[in-house]
């Protein structure tokens, strides 16, 4: 009896001790001894070296703690490097968890963000659902060290402007896994948001609009926010947003705003006559917010003129932005190659390896049909009287 | 102990020596009373009553005793040569009169407030029935308040406690067994149960557990709580107590037997589960949807009362990731310039939480509203404003506090077990916490309590067992008694009675 009790109590403390001390990694910090990494800037910095600009939040005395931003700089051969040299500064460890955003200056971008991808992957810290984006005309820092409109802080405001984009979807919504995952996939090729400096009451603020085209890990081209807005379109990435159509009507230019409600992209390769095409057909609700006329434009045929001139826009810009693609920035951003390892697999291994000269004169065949559900608050134009 | 050394003492014939053997025995004791008078038309008729002044009633003593013996025309009416008797049937107007000659049963009985009636030429006595002392009349008790429900509550009168009791089960069937415990204080104690209805073998267990009690002093059915308890180190409770009647009877009434102890309104009940620390007798008289609604809070509260602090260290100091990045900052802020670490101004509070608790308990009530300024203002705002804790930390503190007083039969539980979880988070973070969490769900499922398993109920969700843990089903639908308990006889409603056969 005796003998049990001591291998009972001896195989507790075992199941206790090596439950305590063997588990993974175990770290007590007070909280007031985080610096908490609100977003971070990678540029080229000198002799090859990367150039690390961290703003973290500091949280002041007393009542009025607002939260303030501070801007440290480092350079380092790595970019783990240059971080853990910021202790050195600050006195303070780096927190990571909460960092919104990675800026990447374009000339890091073209040369390859394979490295800047691995460590926010990797590292235990930092997560993987942080935004990506490339700044545009200035340096990575530069967007760090602007002055933010509604926030104090400008990580933390370029996130809610990303936040916010799916009303507007001039750029996009593109977190470090997705951007990884594009990455890696032979069939579909990286984008990220672009941010450019815009002076606002004569400072100047960060300003989100436009695409970051990625061949492989390096940068090969800008799209607009209107060329975004086409390729999120057939991405299907749609939630919102705005088509602004041009009607003519008895040699008079009507303008409308079309807020789209829903949309739906099918993108499906077939494979006619030994070639794959892409069929892409797209249907979109919208509902017209806004036009510059007096005409009715809820009767029949007037709205049949103007989904036609909204469809016949939307189908232009498309194929606008497929061509660009296939000639300019020669990246698959669709995701074709995707589609057709998921529709037929085998014509995708025969033509996975060459798949973007494939691409290049790959043929689409873009359908677009806009449904106008409703004309929102009113029924009838507003009639100008006097 | 007057049994060892008085058990060769007997009554005599002489009324002199009878009395004089009891002021011997009752010598120093200045309220014991001996009243010698005699027959008015029966000068051999010499008699003595004996009791302790303030234990008898003194109006049934003089009405019902002297006046009667001292009155009557003993001579002629009465058979003179069996006096004893033609008192105890004829004269002496007493509800209960009993005949003894035992010297230990005769103590006994006036110690407890009857009055000892001796006849000259006579070795045996009457013990007449005259208990009379002051006793607090039946009101609600303090210790649980219902807005629904009956007001009374058990008093320190073991006989008011048990007609509380059979005046809401008038069954034949509700058994109470008496029986004294404490060799010194000879507490009337009694088993309650209801015959046909209670668990097998449960009054068996707890009359051999009652059977093992040795002390001297009994002075609160605490002490046989604790003596009687399974697990006796674990901070849960495994024996049931309640100040209430409606409760006492509902327990009586799902199988489970009562422990009445003289000068105790705590009634005690087993076997005890977890689930019944969860229930108010408010939960049955009110709304089923808002009962089981108050019930499903009560619960969650209780958790909560031992997890918040424990989960707030851990997720504070451990893993920062789990805060939204606002409140990362505002709780950052709060913290900024304190220099005391978390989890020692969390202990602190928590600590100094329980002794304003403890000091509000027992201070009189007009002391009692300084506590709670000092409490509040003085350790909570002050302590703030001087940056010695932060300000969650004091929201923690208060929050934990008023979770705690929601179940407050499980105060015992939550102290020790906040403090428990409260190491471990500070220690090993999440991680440490669920390691707590197993440890006390460990702990729970492996106790029982008078052979019933202690969670019993916790984890069904099945129709008749669960229908009474966490939530409180509609009347119509509780056809049954719980089971295990109530196995006996489980049908409770008339409906019950097809559907019993499942469960056989």
């Amino acid at each position: 009896m005796e003998m049990r009790t001591r291998m009972a109590a001896l195989l507790t403390a075992i199941v206790i001790m090596s439950a305590t001390l063997l588990s993974g990694c175990w770290n007590l910090t007070e909280i007031d001894q985080l610096a908490v990494v609100a977003g971070v800037a990678i540029d080229k910095g000198q002799n090859d070296r990367l150039r690390i600009t961290v703003e973290t939040v500091e949280v002041g005395f007393g009542k009025e703690s607002e939260p303030k931003p501070r801007i440290l700089t480092m350079e380092g051969e790595t970019i783990f490097d240059a971080v853990r040299h910021i202790v050195s500064m600050l006195g303070k460890r780096l927190y990571w968890s909460h960092a919104k955003v990675v800026i990447i200056c374009p000339e890091l971008a073209e040369d390859g963000v394979l490295q800047v991808l691995d460590w926010f992957s990797r590292d235990s810290e930092t997560r993987t659902d942080i935004n990506i984006l490339v700044s545009k005309g200035v340096t990575a820092s530069e967007i760090l060290m602007s002055h933010p409109i509604s926030e104090t802080v400008v990580s933390y405001e370029i996130h809610k402007i990303l936040d916010s984009q799916k009303r507007l979807n001039h750029a996009p919504d593109i977190e470090v896994w997705k951007f990884a995952n594009e990455m890696e996939s032979k069939g579909i090729a990286a984008i990220a948001p672009v941010v450019e400096l815009k002076s606002v009451d004569s400072v100047k603020g960060p300003n989100v609009d436009g695409t970051a085209i990625f061949r492989g890990d390096k940068l090969s081209g800008f799209a607009d926010g209107i060329d975004t807005m086409c390729l999120l379109f057939i991405r299907d990435e749609i939630s919102g947003g705005i088509l602004v159509v041009k009607e003519e009507d008895r040699g008079k230019e009507n303008e409308a705003s079309l807020e789209i409600l829903n949309s739906k992209t099918k993108v499906s390769p077939v494979i006619r006559n030994g070639s794959v095409e892409i069929d892409i057909s797209v249907k979109t609700d919208v509902a017209i917010d806004e036009i510059n006329t007096s005409i009715n434009m809820m009767t029949e045929d007037r709205r049949n003129k103007l989904r036609l001139a909204a469809e016949n826009m939307l189908k232009a810009r498309i194929e606008g932005i497929i061509e660009k693609a296939q000639k300019e920035y020669a990246a698959d951003i669709f995701g074709f190659g995707d589609k057709l390892r998921k529709k037929h697999p085998s014509a995708w291994s025969i033509m996975e390896q060459d798949w973007h000269n494939t691409f290049k004169d790959l043929k689409t065949n873009v359908e677009v049909e806009v449904q106008i559900s409703n004309s929102t608050m009113l029924s009838k134009p507003l009639e100008v009287g006097y | 102990m007057y049994k060892k050394s008085l058990n060769n003492r007997e009554l005599t014939t002489s009324l002199e020596q009878n009395i004089s053997l009891f002021e011997g025995i009752f010598k120093g004791d200045a309220t014991f009373v001996t009243r010698r008078f005699q027959n008015k038309h029966l000068p051999a008729a010499k008699c003595c009553v004996l009791y302790f002044d303030g234990m008898v009633n003194i109006e049934v003593l003089n009405e019902n005793i002297i006046i009667p013996v001292l009155d009557n025309d003993l001579s002629q009416q009465i058979d003179n040569e069996n006096l004893l008797d033609e008192l105890q049937y004829k004269v002496i107007a007493a509800n209960k009169i009993k005949v003894s000659a035992d010297i230990d049963t005769i103590i006994g009985s006036v110690i407890s407030g009857e009055t000892l009636f001796l006849l000259e030429g006579y070795d045996t006595a009457l013990i007449i029935s005259s208990q009379g002392w002051e006793k607090r009349t039946v009101a609600e008790p303090e210790s649980a308040r219902v807005v629904r429900g009956p007001r009374d509550g058990f008093t320190e009168s073991i006989k008011v406690n048990l007609s509380l009791v059979r005046r809401r089960i008038k069954d034949p069937g509700l058994k109470i067994k008496f029986r004294k415990i404490g060799t010194r204080t000879q507490t009337e104690t009694c088993i309650c149960y209801i015959e046909g209805l209670v668990m097998d073998g449960i009054v068996k267990e707890l009359e051999s557990r009652l059977d093992k009690i040795d002390i001297d002093a009994v002075l609160d059915s605490g002490y046989i709580q604790e003596l009687i308890r399974d697990e006796p180190f674990s901070p849960f409770e495994t024996v049931g107590a309640s100040e209430r009647p409606d409760v006492i009877a509902s327990k009586l009434l799902e199988g489970r037997a009562a422990l009445f102890v003289d000068s105790s309104p705590f009634v005690l009940t087993v076997p005890f589960i977890l689930a019944e620390a969860g229930q108010a007798n408010e939960d049955y008289y009110n709304n089923y949807i808002f009962s089981s609604i108050n019930r499903l809070l009560r619960t969650t509260s209780a958790i909560m009362s031992f997890t918040v602090p424990a989960l707030f260290q851990a997720i504070v100091t451990f893993h920062q990731e789990m805060l939204p990045t606002q409140l990362l900052l505002s709780i950052s802020a709060a913290r900024e310039g304190v220099p005391i670490p978390t989890v020692f101004s969390l202990f602190t509070m928590l600590i100094i939480f329980d002794i304003v608790r403890e000091a509000g308990i027992r201070m009189p009530a007009p002391i009692g509203q300084t506590i709670s300024i000092v409490g509040t203002l003085v350790l909570g705002q002050a302590a703030v404003e001087a940056k010695l804790v932060s300000a969650p930390v004091v929201i923690i503190t208060a929050l934990t506090g008023i979770l705690t007083l929601l179940n407050r039969n499980l105060v015992t539980v939550t102290i020790v077990l906040r403090f428990l979880f409260l190491a471990a988070a500070a220690f090993f973070g999440i991680y440490g916490f669920i390691f707590a969490f197993i440890i006390t769900t460990v702990h729970l499922m492996s106790i029982r309590s008078f052979g019933v398993p202690y969670m019993l109920g916790v984890t069904t969700v099945r129709d008749h067992d669960g229908q009474d843990i966490w939530i409180r089903a509609p009347w119509w639908t509780m056809t049954l008694r719980p089971k295990i308990i109530g196995m006996r006889n489980l049908a409770r409603q008339a409906s019950g009675k097809d559907r019993r056969k499942r469960w056989k």
